[in-house]
């Protein structure tokens, strides 16, 4: 038994010697962008993102991690990690006093940015630095502020996206917009709806919480606790009083989005959402959507919203982290980003900026047939909300909803 | 033929083992399993082909975990053996014992997020090596208890044996000790390299998603809804243990966790 | 030379064994009271009290308990009734090499198995929308993330099953059952009744600490749970990890005081488990 107390005894030690000393400062970096772009030839970076979506995967495998070796001999290794993976290794590397992080770049927006600026967890202001930089469409206000949150160079755009639902049109004739629509549709297709505890879900609350505040000015600005608290109560009591008809009776609900999809391209749900533009043209042509399938933007509208790459503060490969965020931004990655074959997420460049060649290459691109058309789009994007509204709804839906 | 229950149940319990190999077989050739469809439809090898040339990082996975693996098991099975010694033969047996069951018995997710702190502070995680130290904290007492029966007191009468005959304690050991172990010692390599092969809650949350396993990458698959790429990873998990079994049946003739 | 061995030994035990729980449990336990963290601002109790107060601790550990006890009910009803009935078919054959197949998964891979086997989806949907039994895709019965955990028992069982097969086949063979038997069928019991009486008692008494052991695992099970199971309540491990992870930051201590209870339960099970029994080490 004196084994164990002698290892309690070392354990507390080498926990006391790990507490306290905070990450020093980032070194310096060369002046100029070819000194960067020099000093970043070799490396090895990895990249922590969302990897749940098989086009996107495509994107990073197929494209950008041959392009980056070809271009400038950076090897780059894509780990799996949403948000909350994120925030939570970098957390625990600056807790454990971790000098060098494991993760260089990431992909980040909204919360997970609002939370990794709270910790102090990201680099910058860099992106001004890049020179794809001067292409960016800066005046747009939804690519200069993150969920309303002013980006200030610590992270730079990757692409844009428009948040609506997915549904048959030839299942549902009129398909509902408003939450008394749901409501009656909900009655008569009981257990045919369902959303994901992930951000694709959460987001749909959002949509429902702007509905509820008769209009995104209500909630537009900075977290306001009182009326979060009084629209947020509206809500979970309709989720609640409807959730009896929902997949499941409202008992469980999917962890991710993609499943979702999958319960709806088999026609066991009515409805999924998305982030992508060219979701249902992706999905038609791989033939797992029907023909029939259409974009549903709801009453309120369209939350509209641009994710973003950020750099660890404690990356040790900070000039090839830059020189992978300024190749992000090139015409020729945003190109092939948009390009509805590969992602197909809207470009955060602005076109008329770019040399006509560069723009040529985004005029070529096959267009959406299927998914949203820009008809539909008009007037209809509204702003995210402040991140601590996303924060409060992931746990309040939980709390509230799913236990409740 | 006279109808015999004994033979229907066979019969049922033998479908519901061969099932899901088969499924997963037919899955990982399949491009396409639209409801209602049994079987999947377009089968062709060319995803196996694909898999391997393109750049999905099944082939690099499939030689991380076999690495992995293999020096998971030699390093524990040889460790395990020596420590398990003095443990069968030492007065507080039982009391050490429990030691080794405690890291063995907790689930390993909730024993990686507790490590990872430590893991991180001694800049491992994310790395193979933390990986590697991460598995045999499971791997080492396992090997250790799965020995501690070997021990018993014949063993230590014939080493006794060699002792008085005048050969050192290192003779009786190569010639006595270990070809009298060499079944188990068999046994606990395969059961060790198994629990490196199958493991995936230490390896994702010690190994960040950098030391992307085959279990890494079915999980993967799974969130992506690329249902028939984790088939063919499954395949791959799954089909050399069974291989090991057709050969051998004694080598998985024994428990594993 | 020898003390030098045994004490590398014991040392090895220790720091590969003793030393990460030790440690773990000592983090996630200063964690949870607020000593260390980032965000955290010295001792406090209130992540325990929360804990506490949360309903949904008590039914993950609740829901664990159901789970890891109903399959191992059924696995070992299953295994006695293979291992005494069918020993025969066990020595040689087909029968022999097929019912050991399923050790060859990993539980990730069973879960994802029984996810394509038994959801609305799944394989057995298709073959009784084929046989006419149901009619359209919702008529299917709820057979993963449902409300008793059906999925995840079976992907649990599918697994286990040939262990406790393994387990038992041995024991028959070492506690000489055989033997037993005909001494209680020559003095007059039936086949039924000798095993009733004499041969079930035997090996469940012989086989406790083993099943009592894997109560354990199945306890502590996350893969299986994460991929069929429902939002509430989950697993315990599951249940650790999603805490740990969570969005808000402000409660990654709450995830850290699951892991000291789960912790804590098992350990003491362990201690009450190799107290009472003479745990056999043939693992």
């Amino acid at each position: 038994m004196r084994c164990i107390y002698l290892l309690c005894i070392v354990a507390a030690s080498l926990m006391a010697a790990c507490n306290g000393n905070k990450a020093t400062e980032a070194s310096k970096l060369p002046g100029t962008w070819s000194e960067i772009e020099t000093k970043a030839k070799g490396s090895s970076i990895t990249m922590m993102m969302f990897q749940g979506d098989k086009k996107v995967n495509r994107y990073m495998n197929e494209y950008v991690v041959p392009q980056i070796k070809k271009l400038y001999n950076i090897q780059l290794q894509i780990v799996p990690g949403q948000g909350k993976e994120v925030v939570g290794n970098l957390m625990s590397e600056m807790e454990a006093g971790k000098k060098v992080s494991e993760i260089d770049v990431c992909w980040i927006n909204g919360e997970t940015f609002f939370q990794l600026r709270q910790i102090d967890a990201l680099f910058g202001p860099y992106s001004g630095l890049l020179p794809n930089s001067k292409y960016v469409d800066s005046l747009n206000p939804t690519i200069k502020y993150d969920f309303q949150q002013q980006v200030n160079g610590y992270e730079t755009p990757w692409g844009q996206s428009l948040f609506y639902l997915i549904y048959d049109s030839a299942r549902l004739l009129n398909a509902p917009v408003s939450m008394a629509n749901f409501e009656t549709y909900f009655k008569q297709r009981p257990g045919r709806f369902t959303l994901a505890t992930d951000f694709s879900g959460m987001t749909l609350l959002k949509t429902w919480l702007v509905e509820l505040a008769g209009g995104m000015n209500e909630l537009d600005g900075p977290f306001n606790e009182a009326k979060y608290n009084k629209y947020s109560a509206q809500l979970w009591q309709w989720l609640n009083t409807n959730k009896q008809y929902f997949w499941k009776k409202g008992e469980t609900f999917p962890s991710s989005n993609t499943t979702v999809s999958q319960m709806f391209s088999i026609g066991e749900l009515d409805f999924t959402c998305s982030f992508n533009d060219a979701e249902i043209d992706n999905k038609v042509g791989e033939g797992v959507y029907p023909t029939t399938a259409k974009a549903l933007i709801l009453a309120p509208g369209t939350i509209q919203n641009t994710h973003y790459v950020g750099i660890s503060a404690n990356s040790g490969k900070k000039e090839a982290a830059m020189v992978l965020c300024n190749f992000l931004l090139s015409p020729q990655a945003q190109a092939r980003k948009s390009d509805i074959t590969y992602w197909g997420s809207g470009t955060v460049l602005d076109l008329q900026s770019l040399p006509p060649a560069d723009r040529a290459l985004f005029d070529s691109l096959p267009k959406r047939v299927y998914g949203l058309q820009n008809s539909q789009l008009k007037d209809r994007a509204i702003k995210e909300l402040a991140p601590e509204y996303m924060l409060r709804v992931f746990d309040d839906f939980r709390s509230k909803v799913i236990n409740g | 033929m006279t109808f015999k229950p004994r033979y229907v149940s066979i019969a049922v319990i033998t479908l519901a083992c061969i099932t899901p190999v088969l499924v997963l077989v037919l899955l990982s050739l399949s491009q396409s399993w639209v409801y209602p469809k049994v079987i999947p439809g377009r089968l062709s090898v060319s995803q196996w082909r694909e898999a391997f040339r393109q750049n999905t990082g099944i082939a690099n996975s499939l030689y991380i975990t076999l690495l992995l693996a293999a020096a998971v098991a030699v390093i524990s099975t040889t460790s395990g053996f020596i420590c398990s010694k003095w443990i069968a033969y030492h007065k507080h047996k039982k009391r050490l014992l429990l030691l080794a069951y405690l890291p063995f018995v907790l689930s390993p997710v909730i024993l990686a997020v507790c490590l990872k702190f430590y893991f991180i502070k001694l800049n491992l995680a994310g790395t193979f090596v933390g990986v590697l130290l991460a598995q045999l904290v499971i791997a080492f007492p396992y090997s250790t208890i799965f020995f501690t029966g070997f021990w018993n007191r014949q063993m230590l009468q014939y080493e006794q044996l060699v002792k008085t005959l005048g050969g050192s304690q290192g003779y009786a050991f190569k010639m006595v000790i270990v070809p009298a172990a060499k079944p188990l010692l068999l046994i606990c390599f395969f059961q060790c390299f198994l629990i490196a092969w199958f493991e995936y809650g230490l390896t994702s949350v010690i190994g960040y998603g950098k030391v992307p396993t085959l279990t890494i990458k079915v999980y993967q698959f799974v969130t992506e809804a690329n249902i028939y790429y984790a088939a063919l990873s499954c395949c791959l998990l799954v089909l050399p243990p069974i291989l090991l079994l057709w050969i051998n049946k004694r080598i998985i003739f024994r428990q594993v966790k | 030379m020898d003390k030098r061995w045994k004490i590398a030994s014991i040392i090895g035990l220790g720091w590969f064994a003793a030393l990460p729980l030790v440690l773990s449990i000592g983090y996630a336990l200063l964690y949870s009271l607020g000593v260390i963290g980032a965000l955290n601002k010295g001792f406090t109790l209130l992540h325990w009290q929360k804990l506490f107060t949360e309903s949904a601790v008590f039914g993950s550990f609740a829901f664990s308990a159901y789970i890891a006890v109903v399959t191992i009910v059924v696995a070992v009803a299953l295994s006695l009734t293979i291992a005494l009935q069918y020993h025969r078919h066990l020595q040689r054959g087909f029968f022999s090499s097929v019912i050991f197949l399923p050790m060859a998964f990993p539980a990730l891979v069973s879960a994802f198995f029984f996810f394509h086997a038994l959801s609305k989806s799944g394989l057995l949907s298709r073959l009784a929308y084929k046989a006419g039994i149901v009619n359209s895709i919702e008529a299917f019965a709820d057979l993963v993330n449902d409300q008793w955990g059906i999925g995840i028992i079976a992907a649990h069982l599918f697994i286990c099953f040939p262990f406790f097969v393994m387990l038992f086949v041995n024991r028959i063979k070492s506690e000489r059952v055989g033997a037993y038997l005909s001494l209680a069928k020559s003095l007059g019991a039936t086949h039924w009744q000798a095993l009733k009486k004499v041969a079930i008692p035997l090996l469940i008494k012989k086989t406790l600490p083993n099943i009592l052991l894997y109560f354990i695992f199945m306890f502590g099970s996350y893969e299986i749970p994460l991929l069929l199971g429902r939002s509430s309540p989950e697993m315990v491990s599951v249940l650790a990890v999603r805490k740990l992870q969570k969005f808000n930051l402000y409660h990654i201590p709450q995830g850290y005081a699951v892991a000291v209870l789960y912790t804590v339960f098992t350990l003491g099970l362990l201690i009450i488990i190799l107290r009472s029994q003479k745990l056999d080490y043939d693992l």
